[in-house]
């Protein structure tokens, strides 16, 4: 790998959003292609990121910079590839529902997803059902992802999941929900198709839910 | 405080010295469920969502308006006859509402920050940080007029956010990593600016106008892993035993929650060391009788050893130790009956005898089954009953049959028109 690109790699591994952002600029004046950014230095960042956590050698703050600087200098990179990365690659549309603006989990899912090669697409916080299934009919994502994070939210993710059945929709997506309060049992319960407890095993459940090795 | 909630705080008094309780009152109510208490390990809580679930309040009505907050929380404390009865609240925007921060307010959850514009969203907007006009801005006045109302319940603490969760209020949690990492002196101006001016001074104005005693902080947002043991050493520590010493200043003591606890997720990364570092700053900014707090973390599913290898390696100095110990929110909601009253036996069993326990329902769910509750009170009321025996095998716990809430509140308020309208029951 070039030097430049180890450099970015490793700016995201650290978690240096403004190193990060100055090393995929000039990769890019050097003329490296920008699929190769992506997968040699900005996915490969954020996956040893992962790595880190799951190995408890990284915590929440350290997950948290990487997830930044992999945004960071994803931003300078999407505009500039010509097509999207995968044409095979899964789409799932993740959202904070309605009433709750907690989005720590959702920023870390975001990024690991990604770097796994999701196609994601982000809603935002404080989503409404009623978005949640206009976005299912546009974009008809291969999952939703629902995230809360106070226990009187999370019970509007029944209803999102009703308003599926309503809108003939639930048979065409799979819905993964998360958040501190969730669990298993609450997500047998509402009907949901998988629960991720943290964000690494969310993206291991995306990869189940997708059909995705 | 009007002139209606003055003369009901009068009519308490007089009432409870009576014994009795006044219908039209549920705080009158929960002393008199306090005086039927046995002498038990103390059993407390924090469910203002799941109250507020138990009627058909609104959360904005809960939210706002301080006599509706604390007839709910005293009707459902004293529906399950927990200890340490409070009207509580979001107590964690308050302040950051009052400075002008963004807040999304919803009818089914409580005010929330919204992340997306924090009040410090550049680095400039420090400067323009000052104390607001603590008696009438934002929700300030409902703040304080639940303190007021709590004091009949025996409580007479003020309340604030912690430095650490305030800052993550005010700036985003992203932000302040990134600032703590790349900015530390801006860091340390916001840290200095909150405990230095921001928090003594609000809390004063709780003093001079409610009379309160000691001020309770609350600090969720300092629990590993959101913070590393080395970031809690480096700012936690010394600006919580500073704003201790500004506190002092005003005549007040203090005690900040959640500070520090362990909340590993991920039963197979449980790490006695982390643990230990994280108990090692609750004792650093504690002060005097180490007070330790592991509250919201997944106990259920750990061993307690390593909890009683470090309590007893603090006593062995000849300290008295004082703990606070949850049982975890996921475990009240999901349960289980047998496994929250298998919990709460191991708990007391293993840190009931030996050091002055405290056991924590931190955060019953919205939609918790209220037998959880019921059964988690019977769990203590019977291994928890002083003096605990020596094997808790031989107690056995009887699960009560209990009338529904609605029931409760007709029985106790003599099914009071004004009552259950107010509980939106009827």
């Amino acid at each position: 790998m070039s030097k430049i690109l180890e450099e970015l790699r490793q700016s995201i591994i650290e978690g240096d959003d403004e190193d990060a952002l100055n090393f995929v600029k000039v990769a890019l004046e050097q003329g490296v292609e920008p699929v190769v950014i992506l997968n040699n230095s900005i996915i490969s960042g954020i996956n040893e990121a992962g790595r880190l956590w799951n190995e408890n050698r990284y915590f929440l703050p350290d997950v948290i910079l990487s997830a930044g600087a992999f945004r960071a200098a994803l931003d300078v990179v999407e505009p500039q590839l010509t097509k999207k990365r995968n044409h095979g690659s899964k789409r799932i549309l993740l959202g904070v529902v309605a009433g709750d603006m907690h989005d720590l989990g959702k920023t870390i899912v975001i990024a690991m997803l990604s770097g796994s090669g999701f196609e994601v697409i982000d809603l935002g916080v404080d989503v409404s059902l009623q978005t949640f299934i206009d976005k299912t009919k546009e974009l008809e994502p291969d999952i939703i992802g629902l995230g809360a994070y106070m226990t009187t939210t999370m019970l509007l993710m029944k209803d999102i999941i009703d308003s599926l059945v309503e809108n003939n929709l639930r048979d065409k997506v799979k819905v993964l929900v998360g958040g501190v309060p969730t669990s298993q049992k609450f997500a047998d319960e509402i009907g949901a198709d998988g629960w991720g407890k943290d964000a690494l095993e969310s993206v291991g459940k995306a990869k189940e839910l997708a059909g995705v090795k | 405080m009007n002139n209606q909630e003055n003369s009901q705080s009068s009519s308490i008094s007089s009432v409870s010295k009576n014994g009795g309780h006044n219908p039209e009152d549920p705080i009158t109510w929960y002393i008199a469920e306090m005086k039927k208490r046995p002498n038990r390990i103390a059993l407390i809580t924090q469910m203002h969502d799941h109250s507020l679930a138990l009627t058909g309040v609104s959360a904005s009505d809960f939210h706002s308006n301080a006599r509706t907050n604390i007839n709910v929380m005293a009707a459902a404390y004293a529906y399950y006859g927990l200890d340490g009865g409070q009207a509580v609240f979001d107590l964690y925007n308050i302040e950051a509402e009052a400075m002008g921060q963004k807040m999304i307010y919803s009818d089914n959850a409580m005010p929330t920050i919204d992340s997306r514009v924090p009040l410090i969203n550049k680095k400039e907007d420090l400067l323009k940080i000052k104390s607001p006009d603590w008696i009438n801005s934002g929700r300030v006045p409902f703040a304080l007029d639940i303190t007021r109302l709590n004091a009949p319940m025996g409580y007479h603490a003020g309340a604030f956010c912690a430095p650490f969760s305030l800052a993550v209020g005010l700036r985003s949690y992203p932000k302040l990593m990134r600032d703590m990492k790349k900015d530390p002196q801006f860091t340390h101006d916001l840290f200095t600016l909150l405990v230095d001016e921001i928090l003594p001074s609000y809390i004063k104005v709780q003093k001079e106008l409610c009379g309160i005693e000691i001020a309770l902080g609350a600090d969720a947002w300092s629990a590993f892993p959101n913070l590393t043991p080395q970031l809690m050493e480096e700012w936690l520590v010394p600006y919580y035993l500073r704003l201790t010493e500004n506190f002092n200043a005003i005549g007040l003591r203090t005690r900040i929650i959640a500070t520090a606890d362990y909340c590993e997720e991920r039963v197979e990364h449980f790490n006695s060391d982390l643990l230990y570092k994280c108990l090692d700053i609750q004792g650093k900014i504690s002060g005097g009788v180490p007070r330790y707090y592991l509250g919201m973390g997944r106990w259920q599913d750990f061993s307690l050893d390593p909890v009683v290898d470090y309590l007893e390696s603090v006593r062995k100095k000849g300290k008295k130790i004082i703990l606070s110990f949850g049982v975890n929110a996921r475990l009240m909601r999901d349960g289980p009956v047998d496994a929250i009253v298998n919990f709460i036996r191991r708990s007391i069993d293993k840190l009931g005898r030996d050091y002055r326990l405290t056991l924590i329902l931190a955060n019953i769910p919205t939609d918790t089954p209220s037998i959880h509750v019921h059964s988690a009170l019977a769990a203590v009321t019977a291994y928890g009953k002083y003096p605990i025996k020596d094997d808790l095998n031989d107690v056995k716990v009887e699960i009560p049959e209990r009338e529904s809430f609605r029931e409760y509140v007709e029985r106790m308020s003599g099914e009071s028109l004004n009552m259950l309208k107010m509980l939106k029951l009827r």
